[in-house]
């Protein structure tokens, strides 16, 4: 979870609970409330908070109406039936639809105890996927955030969500697409198992001293890729979305198979719930600390 | 519907049709999301480009330095490979462009001598319709960031290519006389010194003439990378990487507001 960076433009507009004198009462409230301290919590008769979340957070929540209510915890296990990982070509479906179904359950129960706080979502979603030759592990472990309320005891947070929506964007990143009128929807994932081709002996011998592309393999990559990406963006049609940000990609050999290509795509749709795109207000800052870049473009390799 | 491009598997047909129904997938950040919007562009989609390569024998001469001329164009042509699908896949969706360009190699241990390259970026579009394809009459691609591409474009300035130069060079080793001759002495090596400059300037010569080629009048975050792969220390890839530019329009005035000077309580 990436916490607000001092020269981040977007974090300091407008949402800058500490620069100000006469608003430290009202922000040292909000802080108690936010800890749970106090009889001036929000929701009367609720308990007092828990999540994983930073101070910040927690503030930056609070412009957007919600508040966390609880941290929840979800984990599917599957298990992928044996013998499946021969050399044969092809993709490995047994293990698709188990991460498949392994990542179903742990998103059910991470719903319902969402739903048990009446949350009406839960940010920050950490996923941890294991693979094993037999079995399919997804751990999920998140903050649900339920709505603040006002003094009538309404709900002041306006988007009726029908189920708690689930996304792996931190309560920073919501704050900010929220405020542009996007909101997450769901967290949807593609995933796909396939087994690289053997080249022939002949095959490599030939080719020993040439350059030149290896198609079936490069064949066997993008039919993994593609098929994982397709899922993902079918889940996103599913969810009623009609967007995906911050695409996590993760692309590796099965550490127990390792001519075995996994490829897994996941990330939270979102869609544009407000009636059109209002683009946040931004303001130059110029750091005056001593240099440490904010960005570096070499991160990006 | 745009007739599809020979040379891309078929699965990745599929999928980009469905992204020309409105569907967006990105890998960008939510900030980097919300100020490409904000520069005006619309995200159509995550594209990728990929190719496996085989790379060809070539054994340097103990002591003589030179280019290993076969490994540099295997590195060139897979890049290229991987490059030109990516853009074909940006071309299908009707991009103006691709930010965020990243470039990697991995070597897969069931490929001996083989390795993938791949380019992932996501493509954008212009909302107010107009082209800003660049010289060739293609996507443009780029690997500055959102941030990168907000700030560019507010100051009239264009991606124009994702430009690189490469080159393998194989570095001689001291002969056994010249070695026992310099111990102990501060000397220079200047027969390394000689082979590393040059096959950074062929790197950064080659990257410049892309540049000229597509029309740049300059080239923004540039880096220099050096690597030896799985050639041994001696053999090492020179790839010079960066963003072509030019002005899109010289009426566009600089309209950088004065930045806000501020000292941060953080550590």
């Amino acid at each position: 979870m990436s916490a607000p960076t001092p020269t981040d433009p977007s974090s300091g507009a407008g949402n800058n609970h500490f620069g100000s004198t006469e608003n430290q009462e009202t922000n040292l409230e909000e802080l108690g409330r936010a800890l749970g301290w106090g009889g001036t919590a929000p929701n009367s008769g609720a308990e007092g908070a828990m999540s994983d979340l930073s101070l910040d957070e927690v503030l930056l929540l609070h412009s957007a109406a919600l508040e966390p209510a609880q941290v929840v915890f979800g984990v599917g296990i599957v298990s992928i039936a044996a013998g499946v990982w021969t050399w044969n070509t092809g993709p490995v479906d047994d293990a698709r639809q188990a991460f498949q179904s392994a990542l179903g359950r742990a998103k059910e129960s991470i719903q319902r105890q969402a739903r048990d706080v009446g949350a009406v979502g839960v940010l920050g979603l950490d996923i941890d996927i294991q693979l094993s030759p037999y079995r399919a592990t997804v751990i999920a472990t998140g903050t649900a955030v339920r709505s603040l309320k006002d003094k009538a005891g309404h709900p002041q947070f306006k988007i009726n969500y029908r189920s708690p929506f689930l996304c792996d964007l931190s309560a920073r990143d919501f704050a900010v697409l929220s405020s542009s009128g996007w909101y997450p929807l769901d967290l949807v994932a593609g995933a796909s198992y396939i087994r690289a081709p053997q080249r022939g002996i002949g095959a490599a011998i030939g080719q020993a001293t040439q350059n030149v592309e290896l198609a079936n393999y490069t064949q066997t990559l993008y039919q993994a890729r593609e098929a994982a990406m397709e899922e993902m963006q079918n889940q996103i049609r599913l969810a009623g979305g009609t967007g995906l940000v911050d695409a996590k990609i993760i692309d590796r050999p099965v550490v127990f198979a390792r001519h075995v290509v996994e490829f897994i795509a996941y990330g939270t749709a979102i869609k544009m719930l407000a009636t059109e795109h209002s683009h946040p207000k931004m303001e130059m800052v110029l750091s005056l600390d001593d240099a440490t870049p904010a960005f570096e473009a070499s991160s990006l390799t | 519907m745009s007739t599809f491009p020979s040379d891309l598997p078929k699965d990745a047909n599929t999928r980009l049709q469905e992204l020309e129904n409105g569907l967006f997938t990105s890998d960008l950040s939510v900030n980097e999301f919300l100020l490409v919007k904000h520069a005006g562009f619309h995200p159509l989609g995550l594209v990728m480009g990929s190719s496996i390569y085989h790379i060809g024998l070539q054994k340097g001469t103990w002591k003589s330095s030179q280019e290993m001329t076969k490994l540099t164009a295997a590195m060139y042509n897979a890049r290229e490979l991987a490059m030109n699908r990516m853009e074909e896949e940006a071309e299908q969706l009707g991009a103006d462009g691709v930010v965020g360009v990243r470039l990697d190699v991995n070597f897969y241990e069931w490929g001996h001598d083989s390795a993938e390259f791949i380019a992932v970026g996501t493509a954008v579009k212009a909302e107010d319709g107009s082209s800003y394809r660049n010289k060739l009459g293609k996507p443009f691609t780029s690997d500055l960031s959102g941030q990168d591409f907000w700030t560019l474009v507010a100051t009239g300035y264009m991606p124009q290519a994702l430009v690189m130069g490469t080159c393998v060079y194989h570095i001689a080793h001291r002969g056994v006389g010249q070695a026992l001759g310099q111990m102990g002495q501060n000397a220079e090596l200047t027969n390394f010194t000689q082979a590393l400059y040059d096959a950074r300037e062929l790197a950064m010569k080659r990257m410049q003439d892309e540049a000229t080629n597509v029309g740049a009048t300059g080239v923004v975050g540039m880096r220099l990378e050096e690597k030896s792969h799985q050639w041994g220390e001696h053999t090492i890839e020179f790839l010079s990487l960066g963003t072509a530019v030019a002005k899109y329009s010289p009426e566009v005035p600089v309209v950088l507001p004065r930045p806000t000077t501020i000292i941060t309580f953080d550590n």
